[in-house]
């Protein structure tokens, strides 16, 4: 009866009894006629027997004493209040990612409160003097001066939270230009030419 | 088997005993398991004082957590799932500082080339002065120590490879194929010595 090959998987599981019947007698008859496989099971017993031939170690004199002495007062009683719970790499995988999903979109929610450049702008040549008041300077019509550039065009950039504001642009101290709208809403960078053809307050 | 269930209702009397606050039942569980459990962390860390304190470590641990405990598992095998862990997070730590304590874990079967049979004749001599000169030791320190656990459970405890798996949470399989690898290991160690 001729034998096929036996790999070393085989020889050690026919070496450790995990083979079926079948295959059992397949590698026992390899093995009387293979002095390499022969050899191979001899040096797995001795190293086995090397293994298990080794001195136990007993545990110290005194030990019973020395953990009995550092026991809790007594077993917990129930489960701690905060546990995390035994879960597998992919799910503590899909956990992290929630989070930090959420830190994202929490993060960006303070993105949208971030204030934004708002140019307030307004072409008035033969004014001295042209300041803003609203909402955001609790309508103080000292607070905010415009500057004027060489075209006549008065401008002012303000960094503003996002939301709806009414403001108007005073001329002189004295004529009030509001929003044509009365109001508007701010969400982006933005520029307002506010025009000069409406009735001034 | 009769005689092992009988273990087992012994521990689980001891364990209940333990848990309405009786510190002695707990004592005797201690008695029961100490040197077989000392003997195993001992082969697995390599040196004394580390196979104490985590022998220690593993019962306060168990003792803490005793409502856990499951009566379908042996009360060893739990006892060497908590001590397996406990180890390999010592060996995990001082990893950091000596890393090159641990070779890298090299995956694929290597392949062992039978020599002609001619120094094996004295072998009972020879197997002696290996132990003498502690080289046991240092062949069976040599495993990675993914490998070294399953291997000594079998060797040493005779565990089956159920048991194996369940303390070392891995399948039946990669137990089967570590118990494998670490025997080649140690066959190519032994040759070298030879």
């Amino acid at each position: 009866m001729k034998f096929k090959d036996v790999s070393n998987k085989q020889l050690n599981e026919y070496f450790d009894g995990e083979l079926n019947e079948k295959e059992n007698l397949h590698v026992c008859g390899h093995v009387k006629n293979c002095p390499i496989c022969m050899e191979r099971l001899e040096l797995f017993k001795k190293v086995s027997d090397l293994i298990e031939k080794m001195p136990k170690k007993n545990a110290p004199l005194g030990f019973t004493e020395k953990v009995l002495a550092n026991l809790p007062e007594k077993p917990a009683a129930k489960a701690p209040f905060f546990r995390l719970p035994a879960l597998n790499t992919l799910s503590y995988a899909a956990i992290f990612l929630m989070i930090s999903a959420s830190a994202v979109f929490f993060g960006s929610k303070h993105y949208f409160y971030k204030t934004v450049n708002v140019t307030f702008e307004i072409a008035m040549a033969d004014a001295s003097v042209v300041t803003l008041a609203g909402d955001f300077n609790n309508w103080n019509m000292y607070a905010t001066a415009l500057n004027d550039n060489e075209n006549g065009v008065w401008s002012v950039t303000l960094p503003l939270k996002k939301g709806t504001y009414q403001y108007s642009i005073i001329v002189d101290g004295k004529k009030w230009y509001p929003d044509p709208q009365s109001e508007i809403t701010i969400n982006k960078k933005i520029k307002i030419n506010v025009p000069t053809n409406i009735q001034t307050i | 088997m009769d005689q092992n269930n009988q273990k087992d209702n012994e521990d689980l009397f001891l364990i209940k005993e333990a848990l309405e606050g009786n510190r002695d039942s707990f004592g005797l569980l201690v008695d029961k398991y100490k040197n077989s459990l000392f003997n195993l962390v001992y082969k697995y860390m390599g040196n004394s004082s580390d196979a104490q304190d985590i022998c220690q470590d593993t019962f306060i641990k168990a003792y803490t957590h005793l409502n856990e405990y499951k009566i379908n598992y042996k009360f060893s095998t739990w006892l060497f799932t908590i001590a397996a862990n406990l180890s390999k997070n010592k060996l995990k730590r001082r990893k950091f500082i000596f890393f090159s304590i641990d070779k890298p874990i090299h995956t694929d079967e290597e392949n062992i080339i039978a020599e002609p049979e001619d120094k094996t004749s004295n072998n009972d001599t020879f197997m002696l002065k290996l132990e003498q000169a502690g080289l046991v030791t240092e062949m069976l320190q040599s495993l990675p120590a993914d490998y070294k656990i399953p291997f000594l459970l079998r060797h040493e405890e005779n565990r089956s490879l159920e048991e194996i798996a369940q303390i070392t949470n891995l399948s039946v399989g990669v137990v089967k194929i570590r118990i494998h690898r670490a025997r080649m290991r140690l066959l190519k160690k032994y040759k070298e010595k030879l």
